[in-house]
């Protein structure tokens, strides 16, 4: 026989057990979700009229290079 | 060199936080940086022409400022005349190049007094406008000594002065920064609203009992 306590801390491990293993699917559609709109806003007609640079890192070392300054466009999926 | 920066949430994006860090709040967020990522400026407006004249003022800043910084005086009135309205000088650094160059013509350095003078009223407007008992009397003595910006400055000088005004419940002082702020900027397509507003406002004004 099992005693009461084992018996509650069992029942409140396979609960959170079970949460856990339903959120899995559901986070990693988040992040398909998340990617799919990031993909769509970087093929934005608007970023093909100009040679935007999306690697923070390129940018500084390519300003660097050239000695340019940077204009920097912060955006995001639902933005402008 | 154009760089756009999309801020997601995805779990491997690199500098998630790169917005905030450039301390821009919103979408979208433009602005010049250094080839260290350091800000520089941003264009006053999202336009074509806010943009171009941004960047002609960096140019001419950075230009300017390498030749102060080798020792050339004859570069102090293009790096102050560009740098003031970038915010890249502030009133003390700008008083004391003014100060200590004697070469600049009487032309040249009322020109940086005005600038001076916006530098110092735009301080007030942006950082203690929402304090009326604090800015009001400031901007109040400036406008009686006839102090007034001559750039876009004065529109946010006018406006927090009729604030002002209308919580000290002065209708007088109210049409008086109205009339002058008109005179000024009521032409501007996009402040019609704004001074049709202001002026139903100044009907409305009475003294506090």
């Amino acid at each position: 026989m099992i005693n009461p306590m084992r018996r509650r801390v069992l029942q409140f491990g396979i609960i959170g057990l079970t949460a856990c293993l339903g959120s899995l699917p559901a986070q990693d559609k988040e992040q398909e979700r998340l990617i799919r709109q990031r993909e769509q806003k970087l093929k934005a007609n608007f970023l093909k009229k100009a040679d935007w640079i999306t690697d923070y890192d390129q940018a500084r070392a390519k300003a660097k290079q050239e000695d340019k300054m940077i204009f920097v466009y912060f955006t995001r999926s639902y933005a402008p | 060199m154009l760089f756009l920066h999309n801020t997601s949430r995805v779990a491997d994006e690199p500098y998630p936080r790169l917005l905030h860090e450039k301390d821009g709040s919103g979408f979208p967020t433009l602005a010049f940086l250094d080839s260290d990522g350091g800000v520089l400026s941003r264009p006053r407006s999202r336009t074509v022409e806010a943009f171009k004249e941004t960047h002609a003022l960096l140019e001419n800043w950075l230009d300017a400022k390498a030749k102060v910084d080798a020792g050339d005086k004859s570069a102090v009135f293009a790096y102050l005349s560009t740098g003031i309205p970038l915010k890249r000088v502030n009133q003390f650094q700008a008083e004391q190049l003014r100060d200590s160059t004697p070469d600049l013509s009487e032309k040249q350095r009322k020109e940086i007094d005005s600038l001076i003078l916006s530098l110092e009223v735009d301080h007030i407007v942006t950082l203690e406008g929402h304090d009326l008992a604090l800015a009001g009397p400031k901007l109040l003595a400036f406008l009686e000594a006839d102090r007034v910006p001559a750039d876009g400055v004065a529109l946010g000088f006018y406006d927090v002065l009729m604030n002002y005004a209308a919580q000290e419940g002065d209708r007088k002082l109210f049409v008086e920064c109205l009339r002058a702020s008109k005179k000024r900027f009521g032409k501007i397509q996009s402040y019609r609203k704004y001074f049709k507003d202001r002026e139903a406002q100044a009907k409305k004004i009475r003294k506090p009992r």
